[in-house]
């Protein structure tokens, strides 16, 4: 046992004086984490800039409202740089990089909305990036969708402001009424202010009524046309009872359209509005949300570079050969530089996680200790990651460019850049024998979620760590006491 | 620590029997035989490739053979527990310690390997470094030594945990005279410790310094013995050395040298006008008979005394009767 504990400082003394006679290399892999994570966490903006626009706008379209709701609703998503009648100077601009997008209003366009004729804005962009033409299709379809939301709005209000007369309308019809029962009234007269009353009635029917409400002026309507049509035909007698039924059921409708006037434009064109409610608590910047699990892949590359490095080096040393006579087990070699290793890459650990607190202020809401232990499990299977790369790495240059492939790997599949559940279930797999998937998920729920991790990521990580260390193992004994040259 | 003889003292510390080892490249060693008496220096010599990396190989059991069996200690080395291998010790011919630590560093790490704690290696390092000369530049780096520094760091590093059993790939390689002459007069007194050293070498005169001599060439085990037995079976007896007073006489003196009984052979010697060089049997007469022998026929001597021919020029013997066999 005492001697066990001796060869176990022997190698944690010889890593160690090692690593510090390599000051690049300390440099590299402590305050190069650590100034990577700064630059992320002070220059990520968390928003894309906004995209510059050139609106081309042809002469026959009048500068009135319709163009300033254009450049208004414009200026919502984007900057509007330039607006002109040439198309061809905008789309200039467009391919020397002075604007991102270019709009054009098609000719006549006022006009062809009064027809009610539909519109088309052409939208004009130079991109080969798939995101940015999403992103520029989702916000010419939002601007869209403002230009619409506008022009019904526009019509409610054109809308409103002829019901605002209804009342004295119904009112004047009253009276014609009143004058017909009573056989005095001038027919012609009588004729128009019935035919005004039934179109505003009409022009009631387009807003949001009741089915009831809705069905007694259809009703109105149908009473006063056969009226219109009774005057038209040159009677000059009504009954009485049929008047007052007219009149009593006008003076209802009345009401309605004053309802219809009271009510806010925005509760008829967009009724619908979204409550939010996170269980999760109050939202976080994405350099909150992110910084853990940048900081979780450089601690994952550290220990997959240093471990790819240790044994290869070995090998180049030539000191395989002399533990080979040596009175140590490959168990007892490989747990030498799992602990030196596990101590050194602990601290740079530890460092980025007050880094994270201190600096970038990451809340840190769990449990230290369960952090801790994560974190030491995860560092066992990242260094077993470069062990077994190690063991199958004839030199370091390939065994840092197996490191690399880890580190290309881990960028794809361990969900930090795309969500893994983007891939097809047999390709998800891949991210799940990262270490860096699951430390990813696991920091998120410490210091997020103040939770434990799920048995998933813990039974991952230490299968990972386990099966990499018996492969290391098996591979390693058969290298070490069979020297070939 | 002197090697173990738990078992039986007579018992070989190393053996060998008809062993072969063939490599792909056809390089190996073939039909190997030889015992390896406890508390002993066996020098393995010969060409670069002729095999003696390998035979130490087998004895540490990083090779397996393809036919024969060696015995270690008593051990199949295949067999080896790590008990056993804290009995022996290893110099690499190539450097195996760390560039990047320090002398003291790498010293250190070596004794703690075969489990010294720190205050047990302390002495030990103190003295091993002293031995190999390398105090003065204890903090130095390995990267920053001289080759032959090297050496010595390795040789000091595989001397420090005392093991029964020292096996040392050409230890003295790089080396400078005066301290070949320290390292082996070491490996002397360690051997009159008790320990069973194995040690390899390209410097074919080191060869006298072993109690026994392993003659290896392309893979075969040439010759073995002590070195007195090995010159004496390369060049067929002893040689004598005798100068006259007058150079014009040699022909004469050679006749009459010949015609001595015991004498095998007597020649002059082309280079040396003088000299006249006898080879002789066990019956050799004695110096003083070969003088009054000569003297009896008026040829007088300057110097009788016998020649220990260089191990360089044994060894060239027995490589160029060995081609003569083959041809």
């Amino acid at each position: 046992m005492r001697e066990t504990l001796v060869r176990l400082m022997a190698f944690f003394s010889k890593e160690f004086n090692e690593i510090r006679r390599q000051p690049r290399l300390v440099l590299s892999l402590l305050l190069g984490p650590l100034v990577i994570l700064l630059l992320v966490g002070l220059g990520y903006q968390g928003q894309r800039p906004v995209p510059r626009v050139a609106l081309v706008v042809p002469p026959n379209v009048n500068e009135n409202s319709l163009v300033e709701q254009f450049v208004s609703t414009l200026e919502q998503s984007f900057t509007v740089v330039n607006v002109g009648e040439d198309p061809r100077v905008a789309r200039d601009m467009l391919v020397a990089g002075d604007v991102e997008l270019v709009q054009i209003i098609p000719a006549y366009a006022e006009e062809r909305l009064e027809e009610n004729a539909p519109l088309s804005i052409r939208f004009i962009y130079d991109e080969v990036n798939p995101q940015e033409v999403q992103y520029m299709q989702w916000t010419s379809g939002q601007e869209a969708k403002a230009l619409n939301d506008y022009i019904l709005i526009d019509s409610i209000e054109a809308m409103r402001a002829d019901l605002d007369t209804i009342a004295s309308d119904i009112d004047s019809a009253q009276q014609t009424l009143n004058a017909l029962e009573e056989g005095t009234a001038d027919l012609g007269e009588a004729q128009r202010d019935i035919q005004a009353a039934r179109s505003l009635l009409e022009l009631l029917t387009l807003t949001n009524l009741e089915e009831e409400e809705e069905q007694q002026i259809n009703e109105l309507i149908t009473q006063l046309r056969e009226l219109e049509t009774a005057l038209e035909e040159g009677q000059e007698t009504f009954e009485s009872g049929e008047i007052a039924a007219i009149r009593e059921r006008m003076s209802q409708v009345a009401g309605f359209a004053e309802d219809f006037n009271e009510t806010p434009t925005s509760n008829i064109v967009a009724p619908i509005t979204i409550e939010h409610q996170n269980l999760a608590g109050e939202s976080l910047s994405l350099v909150t949300f992110f910084a853990p699990a940048v900081a979780v892949f450089i601690l994952q590359h550290i220990a997959v570079t240093l471990g790819a490095l240790s044994l290869v080096r070995e090998r180049m040393h030539g000191t395989r050969e002399f533990y080979a006579a040596a009175p140590m087990s490959t168990l007892q070699v490989l747990v030498g530089k799992y602990t030196a290793y596990l101590l050194f890459t602990g601290v740079v650990a530890a460092g980025l996680a007050v880094l994270l607190v201190t600096v970038l202020n990451v809340p840190f809401g769990g449990n230290v200790l369960y952090f801790a232990a994560y974190i030491a499990l995860f560092l066992l299977a990242s260094l077993g990651i470069g062990f077994l790369i190690s063991t199958i790495s004839p030199t370091d240059i390939q065994a840092v460019q197996l490191s690399m492939l880890i580190l290309l790997l881990s960028v794809f599949f361990s969900g930090f850049v795309i969500p893994l559940n983007y891939y097809v279930p047999p390709i998800q797999y891949t991210g799940y024998i990262l270490p860096v998937t699951h430390a990813i998920e696991s920091t998120q729920s410490i210091l997020f979620r103040s939770e434990v991790p799920g048995l998933l990521p813990w039974a991952a990580t230490a299968a990972i760590a386990a099966a990499t260390l018996t492969i290391v193992v098996i591979i390693w004994q058969r290298q070490f006491r069979r020297v070939s040259w | 620590m002197p090697t173990p003889t738990s078992t039986d003292a007579a018992q070989p510390a190393v053996e060998f029997t008809d062993v072969t080892l063939a490599f792909d490249d056809g390089a190996g060693v073939f039909d190997v035989s030889f015992a390896i008496p406890k508390q002993s220096i066996t020098v393995m010599t010969g060409p670069s490739g002729c095999g003696k990396s390998t035979v130490l190989r087998l004895i540490l059991g990083l090779h397996e053979p393809d036919t024969g069996d060696v015995r270690v200690l008593g051990q199949y080395p295949a067999d080896f527990t790590l008990k056993d291998r804290g009995h022996i010790a290893y110099v690499p011919q190539e450097f195996a310690l760390y560039p990047r630590l320090t002398v003291l560093e790498n010293i250190r790490f070596a004794s703690s390997v075969y489990g010294l704690g720190p205050f047990r290696r302390k002495d030990r390092i103190t003295k091993a470094l002293e031995m190999v000369q390398l105090n003065d530049v204890r903090h130095r780096k390995a990267d920053d030594l001289s080759g032959g520094m090297r050496r010595r760091l390795q040789l000091a590093a595989a001397l420090i945990h005392d093991g029964g059993l020292l096996i040392a790939d050409e230890p003295t390689a790089g080396v400078d005279p005066i301290l070949r002459v320290r390292i082996w007069e070491h490996l002397q007194q360690l051997r009159d410790d008790g320990h069973t050293i194995i040690v390899t070498t390209q410097y074919i005169n080191e060869a006298e310094y072993g109690d026994r001599v392993f003659v290896m060439r392309a893979g075969y085990l040439l010759t073995a013995g002590s070195p007195e037995e090995i010159r004496k079976e390369a060049l067929g007896g002893e040689l004598i050395n005798i100068v006259l007073e007058d150079p014009s006489q040699t022909t004469q003196a050679t006749a009459v040298l010949e015609s001595l009984e015991g004498v095998h052979q007597a020649y002059p010697l082309p280079e040396k006008p003088a000299m006249v060089r006898i080879r002789v049997g066990d019956n050799a007469p004695s110096l003083v008979e070969i003088t009054e022998a000569c003297q009896a026929e008026g040829i007088e001597t300057q110097q009788v005394q016998p020649y220990v021919m260089p191990f360089e020029n044994v060894f060239q013997h027995i490589v160029r009767e060995e081609e003569e066999v083959h041809a």
